[in-house]
């Protein structure tokens, strides 16, 4: 079974592959606004997996510690979210704003892509 | 400028978002809670499927957020 590290670590290489990728295509495509919007959704989609990754291994460590939970921190992750978005409608001639969602949704995607792998593997 | 449909809107979307993802991880969350009643031993392994629940519907009310932020910037 793997754990939410090693999820995270798949996702975070995925992103990489992606950031080159859209790179590529921002440098080499006449859709330079569409690949930088992808870009920006998906740096900022693998900070909401980080942030989620990171309080929820707190939440897990102060239960079997008892200690008091605060948050999950789901506020932050919406304002991040929120955040992605207001800079694709302040910038629009720079960053696509359908792409810069779908790129805000790409860590999701994969992370459900790959537990459907994993059970058909493994089941 | 957004007129009150526009309002209307945003707030539907992040509210019916939130309601789903409400339901959802209640639902995720109690199940594991049974679960490891059940089987005290297989604690890990329920655990870190409830997480990966609990991240996949949280993507539910942030798209719902951002939905109604797009719709209130139009």
């Amino acid at each position: 079974m793997q754990d939410l590290q090693q999820v995270y670590a798949s996702q975070k290489k995925l992103i990489f592959f992606l950031l080159a990728f859209c790179a590529l295509g921002w440098g080499l495509t006449p859709f330079k606004t569409v690949f930088a919007g992808l870009a920006l959704g998906s740096l900022f989609g693998l900070y909401n997996f980080w942030l989620l990754v990171r309080r929820l291994e707190k939440f897990d460590r102060s239960l079997s510690e008892g200690k008091k939970v605060a948050s999950l921190g789901t506020g932050l992750r919406f304002a991040s979210g929120i955040a992605a978005v207001a800079v694709a409608i302040a910038i629009p001639e720079q960053f696509h704003l359908t792409s810069s969602v779908i790129g805000l949704m790409i860590p999701y995607v994969y992370l459900l892509a790959d537990r459907i792998i994993y059970h058909v593997k493994h089941h | 400028m957004v007129g009150s449909v526009g309002l209307l809107a945003a707030a539907i979307a992040i509210g019916l978002g939130a309601l789903g993802a409400g339901i959802g991880n209640g639902l995720i969350v109690s199940k594991t809670v049974e679960g490891i009643a059940r089987q005290p031993e297989a604690r890990g392994v329920l655990q870190t499927t409830m997480y990966i629940g609990v991240a996949l519907v949280e993507a539910l009310p942030i798209i719902a957020a951002v939905i109604a932020f797009i719709v209130l910037n139009r």
